[in-house]
């Protein structure tokens, strides 16, 4: 067995995707679930003096990042880990088994307006991306701050969402990426706000922008 | 587009491996530890006397396709 390895090295705002993706494919949808949301979402005058007091900083380096410094999907209760708390919570009549996988039930993802059925359909989005975490600050912190942030369910940092969503958001904050349903991006700024004000993360410039403009729309 | 992450942003390292005429890309954050496989970016080579310069090639392209600077 032979290796040849080349590397380079380049910038990308956004990597751009090399095969299909979203073919998305709309489940049913009735009249608009009842669905649970994160906990505590600031009120939009909350989340307005919040963002104000955020600290304005260029982004740091990514040297040394893992997703494995942020260890997530841990145990909550019983044999329910992060994730499967999740899904439990924000979806609606969500069956489990005895290992707390999601046998059946139904998903609303408020970024895209889709309902799923599946729960393989359905990823937990980190609000505020690990990467962007650590770019913000989380680079400085112990591995069990990191732990406590990845696994975040007193915060609106983690929500079911479409996993295509999830995937084309990736890594990006609200300069570059905004859920596709606009309906939602007041909520969504109050919740990216409040995520990185309880955790003492900064904000690049463009990003306050955008969640400013987000937050007018509230 | 990556496999593991989806989209990836910011300064990113590309490298491409020629492993027995399977030809891969993967790329990380500059200095981090992890690699993430650019999704669908994997080819089997059928010339192995074209392997290299085909591997070369890829990479050159690849590396100009990726590269998109802000401004």
């Amino acid at each position: 067995m032979s290796t040849v390895n080349l590397a380079g090295r380049f910038r990308s705002v956004r990597l751009p995707a090399f095969s299909l993706l979203l073919a998305g494919v709309l489940a049913v949808g009735l009249a608009s679930p009842a669905q649970a949301t994160p906990p505590n979402i600031p009120s939009t005058t909350t989340a307005l003096s919040e963002l104000a007091a955020l600290r304005v900083a260029s982004e740091g380096s990514m040297t040394g990042y893992s997703r494995d410094k942020f260890p997530h999907w841990i145990t909550i209760s019983g044999a329910c880990n992060t994730r499967e708390t999740v899904l439990k919570r924000d979806g609606t009549n969500v069956v489990t088994d005895s290992s707390c996988a999601a046998t059946s039930g139904r998903w609303y993802s408020p970024y895209d307006g889709a309902t799923w059925t599946l729960a393989s359909d359905v990823d937990i989005d980190h609000v505020v991306p690990l990467a962007e975490a650590w770019r913000s600050g989380a680079s400085s912190w112990t591995t069990s701050r990191r732990q406590s942030f990845a696994n975040d369910l007193s915060n609106p940092q983690l929500i079911a969402v479409t996993d295509n969503v999830n995937q084309s958001k990736g890594d990006q904050d609200p300069a570059l990426w905004k859920p596709p349903l606009s309906g939602y991006w007041c909520t969504y700024a109050k919740m990216w706000t409040h995520s990185k004000y309880r955790w003492g993360l900064t904000v690049n410039s463009a990003e306050k922008s955008a969640l400013q403009s987000m937050l007018g729309r509230c | 587009m990556t496999d593991e992450v989806g989209v990836v942003t910011g300064d990113l390292e590309l490298r491409t491996s020629l492993v027995d005429g399977e030809l891969r890309a993967t790329v990380r954050y500059e200095g981090a530890e992890e690699w993430y496989a650019i999704t669908g970016a994997s080819y089997r080579l059928a010339d192995p006397a074209e392997q290299d310069a085909v591997h070369e090639a890829v990479h050159t392209v690849l590396l100009g396709v990726l590269n998109r600077p802000e401004g």
